[in-house]
């Protein structure tokens, strides 16, 4: 494997001390101010909106494995989404393509509703592995769609082709989507057939968002200046490629350090 | 408490191995050489040259190459393709040549060439390691049976130097994943054992659609038998294979695929509406994009291949830089277990 | 008139749904060929295939399976035609892709060597190692390093170390250009390979896939890519310039109905668009 230059252990220490920084600093008590993301303020009206028509919801944590971060930060959702619909006692059902996923699932979803004093309420039977793979599972969703008349849908995780053959189905049953999706060239479905669609790195903040949890907003603020100090080196370079082949030589050199 | 603390601790352990490998170099800074191989290594010594620069030359459009390789032929060289260690004559546009031995500093648009300026003799112990520099990269570790010498021709650049071990665990390391990978299929099937037998065993609704899975399943199994047999086989295993494979699960993956076709359709139509002006920009931009993939006109190609190559990858690269300083901060709160939310604030 | 304007914008879904299938289904029956100009990303691929010497092999990555059978099938058959065509050695294998890749490329390199190729041989000119389940930088940087170890076995059981192909294949070093097939290609061989060994790398994917993947382009991290069906029958129309009823790939064959397809697809955007505006206008007058 690659080992790391002079530069890029600088950066890689820059970028731990910024985060962990914002992390302990706002674990201190510092306010924290993050701007609206409209998909997941609207969870609350899903699950709210569901519940008054007395359906059920559907929860489908994308076709990524576990250790995708992706459907990590999915599972975020469905511990907000779960605690929600155990709060106005309301059914969530849980699909997947991945078998890891189910006993996690169901650790999280029986914890929302015992949390919330309902414990009865949950049922084992709505966690369910509906097949191995993305397109079976898509189909399986659609057929539990018609026959479960969910009301709610949320599409949180990583996505491939099949995104397209959950959401459009979903749409003509008029139930409300709401979608987040870290792979972008998935996002124009989304878009195309959901409500409220969360785009690439609002899913992993997401988690931060709902539950404002000093630890996750302060990562969220130190990836975001992480990324403003990445932006200034764009704008140098910018100039510099501007300036010359000669400037960007010794830009490249100074910044990236020598080419291996 | 203590079982959170265990999880912590070698859940950071875990994560140690693999920061360390790629911050600390492969082998002690102050205690490497770094040069171009003189002469075929024996068992218990190498020869180093040692190169100082001679030349930094820019590489334009018309700058050529030529490499000198070990039976003495010439041969053109892409800048791209050029080692550190490498022998080559550059010729620039205006006509002046330079010939020296590539270093590691040089770049696809800029080479910088040297000369030997001194040998030193390295002794091979057990704690010595060799790496050898590629066309880019910080190189790989290489035994000496396979360096290639030479001190009039195109030769390996090493660095050789006392070895920090950690670099020594890294197959071994890697092995363990691809094992760990394998043990996820066993998992998948034990679940799907248990999800559909429990179906049937208590007769919940369309169980008989779980009989069908197992059914499917063991026709899996015994179509596979006829999986790597000869294309000419005779045997009644392949044929059932390619039924499956090629009647079956053809038709129906091109079928399900397919319906993609007919979805982006009604969502295309239902959905690309001229409601704000970034859904103007947004919808004049596919319809370039896909009018331009047609050849119906010059003009839109070149626009389509515009918005591909130049928008495209710099809205890509933005995203990519997002999501990959996320995954930065997700993964330094999952390895330092900071995590919340979700089942990691559960009592264990 | 504006009543039936407005009425535009809520045209039943089957109705659109007729149509991309009539679009779609009436090539099939009435030959069409439309005018195809090679684009930039295929040429790259072609010329890169052209400079591949004939003492190295190619490694073609090919894990695609019948999902994508319409846009992968097309790009697997003229690689396997200009490789055979330039007596360039390659090895197929499937790295993390679907587990029928290995059959389906069979079928593809049987079909390519019975029609126009049959005194090319298994073995020699060159072989199937078949699948290995794990996805991602792994296999790869161990295929770099020792091919032998990543892939022990052809996917017919057979040792590599009997197969004369595999005698003076090991490592990166015997590999001249890697041309990986899949819906959704693996970004980790330009990263843990060109980025380390300077391999040419060139991508064979979906449509919808390719719009990530341009970016690897102008940096030359990927030497070109095919893009979809019309990926493949550009390539065609590089390999057959003058003969194009040499032309009769996959790609060619879908090029047609997908140009079809996008124009019904641009026709539903436009007649919505027409609509929303014209009750947009009424709305106003009232």
């Amino acid at each position: 494997m690659d080992h790391a230059n002079t530069q890029i252990v600088i950066a890689t220490f820059a970028v731990i001390f910024i985060i962990l920084y914002k992390i302990f600093s706002a674990r201190a008590g510092r306010d924290i101010y993050i701007r609206r993301i409209a998909g997941l303020n609207a969870l609350d009206e899903a699950v709210g909106r569901a519940t008054e028509m007395g359906r059920p919801m559907l929860f489908h944590p994308g076709v990524g494995p576990i250790t995708d971060l992706a459907t990590l930060a999915a599972l975020g959702v469905l511990s907000h989404v779960a605690r929600l619909g155990a709060r106005m006692g309301n059914r969530l059902i849980f699909v997947t393509a991945v078998p890891v996923l189910v006993p996690v699932a169901e650790d999280i979803i029986r914890q929302a509703y015992q949390s919330e004093g309902k414990p009865e309420l949950f049922r084992s039977d709505d966690i369910r592995y509906l097949a191995a793979g993305g397109d079976q599972l898509a189909l399986g969703s659609i057929d539990l769609m018609r026959k479960e008349e969910t009301a709610s849908h949320f599409f949180f995780g990583a996505y491939d082709y099949t995104s397209l053959l959950l959401t459009e189905p979903g749409q003509h049953t008029g139930a409300v989507q709401i979608a987040g999706c870290r792979d972008y060239f998935q996002v124009p479905f989304f878009i195309a057939s959901c409500d409220y669609t969360i785009i690439c790195e609002e899913l992993y903040s997401a988690s931060a968002y709902l539950t404002r949890e000093p630890t996750m907003l302060g990562s969220l603020i130190g990836q975001d200046l992480a990324k403003i100090v990445i932006l200034v080196i764009i704008l140098l370079g910018t100039l510099a490629i501007t300036a010359g082949p000669t400037v960007i030589h010794y830009f490249e050199q100074f910044v990236g350090g020598p080419y291996k | 408490m203590w079982k959170k603390s265990l999880i912590a601790i070698v859940t950071f352990l875990g994560g140690v191995y693999f920061f360390l490998e790629f911050v600390v170099p492969a082998t002690i800074p102050w205690k490497t050489t770094s040069g171009v191989v003189l002469s075929k290594p024996t068992s218990s010594e190498l020869e180093i040259g040692l190169v100082r620069e001679t030349a930094s030359i820019q590489v334009m459009d018309r700058t050529t190459m030529v490499r000198r390789v070990g039976s003495g032929a010439l041969e053109q060289a892409l800048p791209d393709s050029i080692r550190p260690g490498d022998l080559v004559t550059v010729t620039t546009p205006a006509g002046y040549s330079t010939t020296g031995i590539v270093m590691p500093e040089s770049s696809p648009r800029w080479v910088k060439l040297g000369r030997v300026a001194a040998s030193k003799t390295v002794g091979i112990e057990k704690s010595i390691l060799i790496r050898r520099m590629r066309a880019r990269g910080s190189g790989e570790q290489v035994g000496l049976d396979k360096l290639n010498a030479s001190s009039s021709a195109s030769a390996d650049w090493v660095q050789v130097g006392a070895r920090t071990y950690l670099s020594d665990w890294y197959d071994n390391v890697n092995d363990f994943f691809i094992v760990l990978g394998s043990m996820a299929w066993g998992m998948g099937l034990l679940s799907l054992w248990l999800v559909h037998s429990s179906n049937i065993r208590k007769r919940r609704t369309e169980w008989s659609l779980s009989v069908l899975f197992f059914a499917a399943v063991a026709l899996g199994v015994v179509a596979g038998l006829g999986f790597g047999l000869p294309e000419d086989s005779r045997e009644w295993t392949k044929k059932l294979s390619d039924i499956v494979m090629f009647d079956l699960l053809r038709p129906l993956g091109s079928t399900v695929f397919s319906l993609l076709a007919f979805y982006l359709a009604s969502a295309a139509y239902r959905s690309f509406k001229a409601k704000s002006r970034e859904a103007v920009l947004m919808m004049v931009a596919a319809l370039t994009v896909m009018l331009g993939q047609l050849s119906l006109h010059a003009w839109l190609t070149s626009a389509s291949t515009w918005i591909l190559y130049i928008v495209t990858t710099g809205a890509v690269r933005a995203m990519e830089f997002g999501l990959m300083l996320s995954g930065i901060a997700i993964g330094l709160r999952l390895w330092l277990s900071l995590e919340r939310g979700a089942f990691f604030d559960r009592e264990v | 008139m504006l009543d039936f304007l407005i009425k535009l914008q809520k045209v039943d879904r089957r109705w659109i749904y007729l149509a991309v299938a009539v679009a779609c289904i009436v090539p099939f029956i009435v030959p069409m060929r439309l005018s195809v100009h090679p684009s930039r990303e295929t040429r790259g691929v072609y010329e890169a295939v052209e400079k591949c010497p004939r003492d190295k092999v190619v490694l073609l990555d090919s894990g695609w399976d019948a999902g994508s059978l319409g846009e992968n099938m097309g790009q697997g058959q003229v690689i396997v035609d200009h490789l055979f065509r330039r007596r360039i050695p390659f090895i197929v294998v499937d790295i993390g892709g679907s587990a029928q890749g290995p059959q389906f490329m069979n079928a593809v390199i049987k079909d390519i060597h019975d029609r126009k190729y049959p005194d090319r041989r298994y073995g020699t000119d060159w072989v199937n190692l078949g699948y290995n389940p794990i996805w991602g930088w792994q296999v790869i940087t161990l295929v770099a390093k020792d091919i032998h170890k990543a892939f022990p076995k052809d996917y017919q059981g057979t040792k590599v170390d009997d197969l004369p192909l595999m005698r003076r294949t090991h490592n990166i070093d015997d590999i001249s250009l890697i041309y990986t097939v899949n819906y959704s290609p693996c970004e980790d061989y330009i990263s843990f390979v060109h980025g380390v060994y300077g391999t040419p790398i060139a991508f064979a994917c979906a449509g919808i896939q390719s719009t990530t993947e341009y970016r690897f382009i102008p940096p030359r991290q990927l030497v070109g890519m095919l893009v979809s069906a019309r990926g493949s029958a550009e390539y065609e129309v590089l390999m057959y310039p003058n003969n194009p009823e040499m032309r009769v790939s996959k790609g060619t064959e879908l090029i047609v109905p997908m140009t079809y397809g996008h124009l019904v697809i641009i026709f539903g955007v436009l007649i919505g668009n027409i609509g929303y505006f014209a009750e947009r206008w009424k709305r106003r007058r009232v």
